[in-house]
């Protein structure tokens, strides 16, 4: 067994170690230097541009690292199928016993990189924990949450968890403004009062639609307001803003502003809280 | 004069064009603090006082526009429109759509209708509404539908209101004006009849030429317009024997209208902003170091192409929503910024000073603030990169 496996490599001599290091090298600095140079050139941009360079981080990244390990892989082993055959059987067996969750997540992470389910610069939301991802890296997603806090979830995520990407690599993002009002009043006049407020929004993206839904429920009208900000990045200032306005535009026309009724569940973000309300 | 859609942008060179982009790009990536981005005027070269200023390159007339427009409204709407047939002008900001409605109007006898006042728009008083109408269903001209609207919640329906009459007839047969930017947004706001839309046509190197000639065909005084840079006449001279029409245009002159987007007035800043004169040289200067030039009789020196004047690339939203709010109205006045922006009334004016400061606002005596014009071509590529909605020139 010994000789086996000691023949599936080949005798390194100091060039070729010297060959290894230098590609293993080169591929940490490339790796670095586009996780790092890539973002900042990101920051500069706005709308698609910015959007389009953040998701090519870690495709990028792939490529490198698949480039590196084709150059690698023929200096330290003998290039024939049957080694090849060998050495990731036992390498895989090793590996998924001692190593399951951080493997799957690292092919989770290769998965991602083609189905694209999060990029940088989408809001995404898993397990119920909502944030902009700042870094998409081999083994997990790094999100910055609207509480400004840091958040690191695996990619074995993937696998068994739903993930909801609010403007999936684009800079299109929904918000909602909700509010409940007592049924006595013009309900017509208010679902026009409140498209006014968010057609004059001033972070509002005009290009993009604007919709005004009214539900009555047993207590009270509900109205929600969707409609896109100019950038995803401003979607808390503009949901705050959609509210605020909202709210004096509905006091005008008389309606007479409600909370639901504490045994009435309310919906899950029903405040101004980006696209999830 | 040209139907909107037909509005053609003045093309510059593919160097030209190629090194200027590169500029743009080093500039989004440097950080050179914005202040120390703007050119400063060559050395040995001083401006020129105003009253010169204004003999050189004269306060833009719009009366030959008004003349121009004449005929194309009248092949679109016919010599007698009935009542309902309302046509549009649309500016460029400074294209002067205001002033040549204005004089259009005097020309036709036609009605010209006063824009409401901001508290007639925000309390949707229907009192002007009453103001527009007349007995005699006679031509009317609204030169600046963008001083009847306001965006806020209350200040579109006094303009739906007014639209509404416009083409239904209510006023009789009419012209609109309104500026590029707010055309663009209430375009999005109300649904418009098919309808003439009318747009000045874009100026390129040739049509710049033409009008920069105008002034010194009429003046005694020869002069000549030499690059502070090569040295070359940028306008032909009086003894090139050429017509106008068939002069060459100097590549700085396309290169102009091509950056200003063909929009006159941005171009005509521009031009009067970079002329410069020679001082003149002492007694005893020429011993000490190089040599002065020869004097060049009558010349006035072209300062090299200044840098465009824009927010920095990581300038807040705060910014944006500001320079946005005050292009799609043409101006406002802090108080009414104030109340359309979410931004606290103390925190906008230390921004509004800040943009002075920059260059890129200024107050009109109105009273309005307004994007100054060097700053246009600069604050329009930043809000369009930022996803804003621009105007379609």
């Amino acid at each position: 067994m010994e000789s086996t496996v000691s023949h599936l490599f080949q005798t390194l001599d100091a060039a070729a170690l010297v060959e290894l290091v230098l590609i293993v090298v080169g591929a940490l600095v490339l790796i670095t230097l586009e996780q790092r140079m890539l973002p900042w050139a990101a920051d500069k941009l706005h709308g698609y541009y910015r959007h389009m360079v953040l998701a090519s981080v870690p495709l990028l990244r792939l490529v490198i690292i698949s480039i590196a390990l084709l150059l690698a892989l023929p200096i330290a082993i003998e290039p024939s199928w049957q080694n090849m055959a060998a050495l990731l059987g036992a390498t895989g067996l090793a590996l998924g016993f001692a190593l399951k969750d951080y493997v799957s997540s690292l092919i989770a992470g290769v998965v991602s990189a083609f189905e694209r389910p999060y990029r940088p610069g989408d809001w995404i939301e898993i397990d119920g924990i909502y944030g902009e991802v700042v870094h998409v890296g081999m083994r997990s997603v790094a999100l910055v949450t609207p509480d400004d806090d840091y958040v690191t979830i695996p990619h074995l995520k993937l696998w068994n968890t739903a993930v909801k990407n609010a403007n999936n690599g684009s800079p299109r993002l929904q918000c909602s403004a909700v509010f409940h009002v007592h049924p006595d009043h013009d309900a017509r006049q208010a679902q026009v009062a409140l498209e006014d407020v968010a057609l004059t929004s001033a972070y509002l993206q005009i290009l993009a639609p604007v919709l005004v839904l009214v539900r009555e429920l047993e207590w009270g009208t509900q109205y929600r307001i969707r409609a896109y900000p100019v950038d995803p990045r401003q979607q808390f200032r503009f949901t705050s803003d959609l509210t605020v306005r909202g709210r004096e535009a509905l006091r005008q026309i008389g309606a007479q502003a409600l909370l639901p009724p504490a045994e009435v569940p309310v919906l899950r973000g029903a405040s101004a809280t980006g696209r999830r309300a | 004069m040209a139907a909107a859609n037909d509005y053609c942008l003045p093309v510059d060179s593919t160097p030209a064009a190629l090194r200027r982009k590169w500029r743009l790009l080093a500039r989004l990536f440097s950080r050179q603090d914005q202040r120390d981005t703007l050119a400063q005027p060559e050395a040995a070269l001083s401006t020129l006082p105003r009253a010169r200023l204004d003999t050189l390159v004269p306060p833009l007339v719009w009366e030959g526009a008004a003349r121009a427009f004449d005929p194309i409204y009248a092949a679109k709407a016919g010599s007698a429109p009935p009542p309902g047939v309302v046509s549009i002008l649309v500016g460029q900001p400074y294209c002067g759509h205001t002033e040549i409605l204005a004089h259009w109007a005097r020309g036709r006898s036609a009605r010209l209708l006063e824009p409401p006042t901001a508290q007639e728009i925000l309390n949707a008083d229907v009192q002007w509404l009453t103001r527009c109408h007349s007995d005699d269903q006679g031509l009317w001209v609204m030169p600046a539908l963008e001083r009847c609207y306001l965006r806020n919640a209350n200040g579109l329906a006094l303009l739906r209101g007014f639209l509404d009459l416009a083409f239904s007839g209510a006023l009789g047969p009419g012209v609109i004006g309104c500026d590029s930017w707010a055309w663009a947004y209430l375009q999005r706001i109300c649904a418009w009849p098919a309808t003439p839309v009318l747009t000045l046509q874009a100026f390129d190197g040739a049509a710049l030429t033409a009008l920069l000639l105008q002034p010194q065909a009429q003046s005694t005084q020869a002069v000549r317009f030499l690059s502070a840079h090569s040295g070359a006449s940028l306008l032909p001279e009086p003894e090139d024997g050429e017509d106008d029409a068939a002069a060459p245009v100097s590549p700085e002159l396309r290169q102009l209208a091509a950056r200003c987007r063909g929009n006159l007035g941005v171009a005509w800043h521009y031009w009067r902003e970079r002329l410069r004169t020679a001082p003149e040289p002492q007694a005893g200067e020429a011993s000490e170091g190089t040599p002065p030039p020869p004097p060049e009789p009558n010349a006035i020196w072209v300062a090299p192409e200044l840098e465009i004047r824009a927010p920095a690339s990581d300038a807040g939203d705060d910014t944006a929503l500001i320079l946005h709010a005050l292009l799609l109205h043409n101006g406002l006045a802090a108080p009414l910024l104030a109340t359309l922006l979410p931004i606290a009334a103390a925190q906008l004016n230390l921004q509004l000073l800040q943009l002075q400061s920059l260059g890129l606002v200024e107050m009109q005596d109105t009273g309005r603030w307004q994007v100054t014009p060097l700053s246009y071509p600069g604050v329009r590529a930043f809000l369009r990169a930022r996803g804003y909605l621009t105007d379609s020139f």
